[in-house]
């Protein structure tokens, strides 16, 4: 016997099933079907403009009506949704990505692809999650990491290995445990390849791993490590292979290549014979106060400034000690400071640019080449960066590519993106009265008059996308 | 006075300086090369002579007009000074212009583009067509990532058709924002200086420059210079250096398209020839002794190139260390008697002066000016 509330529970289920049934079709098909993007409203109240900042912070751009919705929402409740992304319904972008059967495959497999069609693949996974997701801070925290973990697909192997690196480390961990997320980089096979640590064997270590590890995933250059530190956390992880042939790209530990001599690390001493190297130093280096610092520091530098407080920063790294690298937990302290909340507007990112504005027009894009090839000029194609540090957080790195951007913008208000299209009938009407879905005040003199010197709606409508304001979220 | 145009080669790979211009008259030279020598003058497939002791490899013969003309100066046994003999760190360092542990963020070029740079900022005073992840232009905001010239240019749609009109939007869209206002401003002006060179050429193949990648860059320099629109730097990059197999054959291409390269570039350019240097370099040199697979590993020092209307040329600068085994760097490679510094400064000087030189080089002391461009 089932009581009243399941019963409705039940029955609600089965409209909501029959419901994403008819969308799930085309979703299967790789259309998005997003309709016309529907007229924005001007924020006035403190709650929109809240909404809007904090809407812009933490995913890729608004989608229109979406600050509304999020300000009668309220920001808390919003931040909380994000932060526990699990429990949102994310139909349309697990239907569109689930047919690219590339993500979901393993080693030896995934080397029946070419190297090109394997990233491919993955970039466009990428774009479509990171444009269709309702998940969306879960997608920035994907390529936060992504960053932080950087793999160049260029690299060796690494075009193949990236795609279970993207799924089994950072997306598995994305909003998880520190310790655990740098534990599987660590042991990521394209994190092997790609900083030469197969290539690390007892007398002739490699130490690129090691250095990085400490430098750019951990303490952070100046977080009181020395050579020495290197070289010894070097030995002690020799010997994590990468398999070839009938095995290739599984990871194995071979003992025979690893260093059993003892080795200080950090000041702390690693027994000789010891078979669980690796972990104690994953420990070690993720429970290291400098990590907290360190990470911390990239967080706000990612999320609030260029130049967040020594404060706010130590605030953060607080937290994330005291919760171990709890990163969700990390993330709420930082998104409820008074100094993100007040956070002045950040030079966004080529990638962060073209999402919003797909996202901003309700374009359905299949994430495919032509897209790509446009996230190429503008200097930003998603596993495309070839130094460990990731791509560049600042506005100075960026700023002088625009006129791959306004390309872009033309192209897109265009409808000449292949495979990417907006149905933009009734923006191309009054491109100006939807001002507010690219920008929150009104246009300015000469933007007005920009705008209407333009010889094309079309024009209008790229304009709108080239708007200085809408290049800062 | 307007400074020189300033158009750096880069030989990515490290490219092997003894077998480019070769100390013909150096018997170590032949004995720890026993296979991938260069022959002396006169003999089939010989160098050519340059100052009796070394001389230039055959595949350069197109260069040897500039250098009779004592528009080509050859610098030897330069190099940077780091021993890791790694392509990505010696960049980085060469690029950052500092050696060792504490380095600057911003590349030497555009800290030397921050002491030059007028107030007006000329539209494409720089172009960055590396691929490689380059620091040089790393800190100066007016460099544009340009692969060629008709890539650089706004967006035609079937119903945009007028260019102008939207270049005139962008301007009137940006006008009044600070940040970012001057940035796209810069950026029309590019824009719009490009269009009139593409207007004023018919864009036909230049069937004086090598058919290639690099061919094509030098050619765009070439009519951006021509142009005058404030061109103060650029930066190209010519691959193929790396060669662990095979060097004497794989070395022929790359340095045939070098020469007819900078041949066609200088005879081009006329009179502008005059306001422009060539500074040609390499990340390293390669070890003195060949490997079994008919190669070279990485090695230290290298020689580098300096080219232009105002070059001291027509000589081989530099200290020779000598090619006897007790004269070797460990682990057997030539020995830098000129910091690759010293060698850039020459250039930086003859713009800027000495007292400007630190900010390029901080904590660098140049030894000696070598009169390379005096």
């Amino acid at each position: 016997m089932i009581n009243r509330r399941q019963f409705l529970k039940a029955a609600g289920l089965t409209s909501l099933g029959l419901l994403t049934a008819c969308n799930q079709s085309q979703w299967m098909l790789g259309q998005a079907g997003l309709p016309a993007p529907i007229l924005s409203s001007l924020q006035n109240s403190n709650e929109e403009k809240l909404a809007s900042h904090v809407v812009k912070r933490l995913t890729y751009g608004a989608t229109p009506g979406q600050i509304q919705q999020v300000a009668s929402q309220g920001i808390r409740n919003f931040i909380d949704e994000q932060l526990n992304p699990e429990q949102l319904d994310d139909s349309r972008a697990y239907w569109l990505v689930r047919r690219i059967d590339t993500i979901n495959f393993k080693t030896p497999d995934i080397f029946e692809l070419t190297a090109k069609q394997a990233i491919k693949d993955l970039r466009q996974a990428t774009i479509l999650r990171a444009t269709y997701s309702n998940r969306q801070l879960q997608e920035m925290m994907v390529e936060f990491w992504s960053d932080h973990f950087n793999i160049y697909s260029e690299k060796s192997n690494c075009a193949w290995l990236k795609v279970i690196d993207d799924r089994e480390v950072i997306r598995k961990h994305a909003l998880g445990n520190f310790r655990d997320l740098l534990h599987a980089s660590a042991l990521s096979p394209a994190m092997l390849c790609y900083l030469d640590g197969s290539s690390n064997i007892v007398g002739n270590p490699n130490e690129n791993y090691a250095r990085e590890l400490l430098e750019l995933h951990t303490l952070g250059v100046n977080g009181g490590y020395k050579q020495t530190d290197v070289m010894q956390a070097a030995k002690a992880l020799t010997g994590w292979q990468i398999k070839e042939h009938f095995w290739r790209g599984k990871v194995q530990f071979d003992n025979k290549l690893h260093d059993s001599g003892e080795k200080q690390i950090l000041e702390k001493t690693f027994a000789a014979n010891s078979n669980t190297d690796l972990e104690d130093l994953i420990d070690l280096v993720s429970k290291h106060p400098s990590t907290a610092n360190f990470i911390s520091n990239k967080l706000c530098r990612r999320f609030v400034s260029e130049t967040p407080s020594k404060e706010l920063i130590a605030q953060v790294a607080k937290n994330f000690q005291e919760t171990n690298g709890n990163i969700r937990e990390t993330l709420r302290t930082l998104f409820f400071s008074e100094e993100f909340l007040n956070a002045p507007p950040k030079f966004k990112r080529p990638y962060t640019y073209a999402i919003s504005a797909l996202r901003a027009l309700s374009a359905n894009s299949n994430g495919d080449l032509a897209l790509q090839n446009h996230l190429e000029s503008m200097g930003q194609l998603p596993f495309n960066w070839p130094t460990p540090d990731g791509f560049p957080e600042e506005q100075e790195h960026w700023q002088n590519q625009l006129v791959a951007r306004w390309n872009f913008a033309i192209s897109l208000a265009h409808n000449q993106i292949k495979g990417t299209s907006a149905k933009l009938d009734s923006i191309l009407e009054n491109p100006i009265a939807y001002v507010p879905n690219f920008i929150q005040r009104p246009l300015q003199e000469n933007e007005l008059a920009a705008i209407q010197q333009a010889e094309t709606p079309n024009d209008k409508v790229a304009l709108l996308l080239c708007l200085p304001d809408f290049q800062y979220q | 006075m307007s400074e020189q145009t300033l158009v750096l080669i880069n030989l990515r790979g490290g490219a092997d300086g003894l077998n480019i211009v070769v100390p013909y008259r150096e018997e170590n030279y032949y004995r720890l090369r026993p296979t991938i020598s260069i022959p002396a003058p006169n003999q089939a497939n010989g160098v050519i002579d340059l100052d009796g002791f070394f001389g230039l490899n055959p595949a350069l013969a197109p260069l040897l007009p500039l250098y009779q003309n004592k528009q080509l100066a050859i610098l030897h046994a330069v190099g940077w000074p780091g021993d890791s003999h790694s392509h990505f760190e010696a960049w980085e360092e060469i690029e950052l212009g500092a050696v060792g542990e504490q380095k600057p963020v911003t590349g030497w070029l555009s800290r030397y583009l921050a002491i030059i740079s007028d107030k007006s900022t000329s539209p494409l005073q720089t172009i960055n067509f590396s691929d490689w992840p380059s620091k040089l232009f790393v800190g100066c905001s007016g460099s544009s990532k340009l692969t060629s010239l008709s890539d650089f240019r706004l967006k035609q749609t079937a119903s945009n058709s007028s260019n102008s009109n939207m270049l005139s939007c962008l301007k009137l869209l940006y006008g009044n924002t600070t940040t970012i206002g001057k940035v796209a401003e810069q950026s029309v002006s590019a824009l719009e200086s490009v269009e009139q060179i593409l207007k004023n050429s018919q864009l036909k193949p230049d069937l004086s420059y090598p058919q290639t990648k690099f061919g094509n860059q030098l050619n765009t320099v070439e009519q951006l210079i021509k142009a005058k629109i404030g061109l103060k730097a650029t930066s190209i990059d010519l691959y193929g250096w790396d060669t662990h197999f095979g060097e004497k054959l794989a070395m022929v291409e790359p340095l045939a398209e070098l020469a007819k390269g900078l041949a066609a570039f200088s005879k081009n350019l006329e009179e502008q020839w005059q306001n422009v240097v060539v500074i040609v370099m390499t990340e390293f040199g390669r070890r003195v002794a060949e490997n079994a697979s008919l190669g070279t590993d990485h090695g230290q020092a290298g020689v580098m190139f300096f080219a232009g209307g105002k070059v001291q040329g027509g000589r081989v600068y530099g200290e020779w260390p000598g090619l006897a085994d007790s004269k070797l760097s460990a682990p057997g490679d030539l020995t830098i008697t000129t910091d690759f510094r010293t060698a850039l400064s020459e250039f930086i000087i003859a713009q800027v002066g000495t007292k400007n030189i630190n900010k390029v080089f901080p904590a660098y002391q140049i030894p000696k000016q070598l009169g390379i461009l005096n």
